[in-house]
């Protein structure tokens, strides 16, 4: 009998620590003054953040003391972190920026977006949400082509703030659409997630291989999704206007623009 | 110290005291004639519910307006405060025009020779 207790336990011990995250857990707040954040990116020196407010991008450290700042962009926005550079759409310019090695250089896409909001880079993939003409821009190597037009129905897109690439699949917060779309990297409709949840405007995302994360801006919670579409969580403590979430391994941080902090979320495993 | 270097020093000082006090007011001058020179709108829209939207109508603006400077955006209360020069003729229709554009509509402009009061956001 006492050994089938402690097999028992033993048994239990180990699924518990199989087990998928169970969620999250508001663990403290950054706060930025005088700043709206658009978006925050975890690298390996510091936290990197665009401030479209001050036109400015900025490295922090946990406690939001700057390291490093970057100005004279005009209205940077969601921004991605590859190999050490960052890369930042200029959403007045419609340019893209890459701060390397503590200068700023342009990088040419190969067509030109209007007003771009968001920038993701994977390898050789980088795909940009071009807003005001209502796609997703990819470029692999030499070559660029686009993802979706301006429209409601599947795979077509309303104003994209942001986009994600993982694995083979690129998925967009179609924001004025209220709804996150995927898509792989040829740019075949997979599926849309979120549309019946009253999302208010799907402006930022983030994904890894188990979940897609979106901030509903317009109602003040980010939305947490398994790759089936279907909703596994909700987070709402601390968030004012949330604008971009950024996966970092067993961390999130939320980026929440009128209050000027970013949230930090931990999983609970 | 001899007396002499003494006076040299309170005329220096006094010099000083007077070009500082020429360049204060002149640069006070300047600032009213850059002021006066200035006529200031404030756009009160529909629909400016978003940084993205808020920025789009910027880039409008900024695209259509020559001399176009200290533009403020208040989103919260959805708002667009701007200076253009005096002499530029600015009417309601290519403001209407401008806001439309960029996906929204113009639901009052008013016009004043001096800035318009900044609100807080939120």
């Amino acid at each position: 009998m006492k050994n089938i207790i402690i097999i028992l336990f033993l048994g239990f011990l180990f699924l518990t620590g199989c087990s998928n995250n169970k969620g999250y857990k508001f663990v403290k707040e950054i706060k930025l003054e005088g700043m709206n954040p658009i978006s925050a990116a975890v690298g390996k020196t510091g936290i990197w953040v665009s401030d479209s407010k001050n036109n400015r991008v900025i490295k922090i450290n946990e406690s939001g003391k700057i390291l490093e700042e970057f100005n004279d962009f005009k209205r940077p926005m969601h921004i991605s972190l590859f190999k050490g550079k960052v890369y930042i759409p200029e959403f007045l310019n419609d340019s893209i920026k890459v701060i390397g090695n503590g200068k700023v250089l342009n990088f040419n896409l190969g067509i030109k977006p209007n007003a771009p909001a968001g920038i993701d880079v994977s390898g050789s993939f980088i795909a940009v949400a071009d807003f005001y003409n209502h796609r997703i821009i990819v470029k692999n190597g030499d070559s660029t082509y686009t993802i979706g037009k301006k429209g409601h129905k599947n795979g077509e897109l309303f104003y994209p703030t942001d986009v994600k690439i993982v694995k083979d699949k690129i998925v967009v917060a179609d924001a004025y659409n209220n709804r996150v779309q995927v898509f792989n990297r040829e740019g075949k409709f997979i599926s849309a997630i979120g549309e019946k949840d009253s999302i208010k405007v799907a402006t930022g995302i983030d994904a890894d291989a188990n979940e897609i994360l979106v901030t509903d801006s317009g109602n003040n919670r980010v939305l947490i999704y398994n790759w089936k579409g279907k909703r596994i969580g909700t987070l709402t403590k601390s968030l004012n206007y949330p604008i971009d979430v950024f996966i970092d391994r067993d961390e999130i941080l939320i980026s929440n623009f009128y209050k000027g902090i970013i949230s930090v979320y931990r999983k609970i495993r | 110290m001899s007396q002499i270097l003494k006076q040299k020093i309170k005329i220096f000082s006094s010099i000083l005291f007077a070009v500082l006090i020429v360049s204060s007011f002149s640069f006070q001058v300047q600032a009213q004639q850059k002021e006066n020179s200035k006529k200031y709108i404030k756009l009160e829209v529909d629909g400016l519910a978003c940084p993205f939207c808020a920025y789009g109508l910027e880039k409008n603006l900024r695209n259509n307006i020559e001399g176009l400077d200290d533009l403020y955006i208040n989103i919260e209360n959805g708002y667009v405060t701007f200076s253009f020069p005096k002499q530029d003729k600015l009417k309601n229709k290519k403001l209407e025009d401008i806001v439309e554009e960029a996906g929204f509509k113009a639901r009052k402009i008013s016009f004043s020779d001096k800035p318009f009061p900044k609100g807080e956001d939120k």
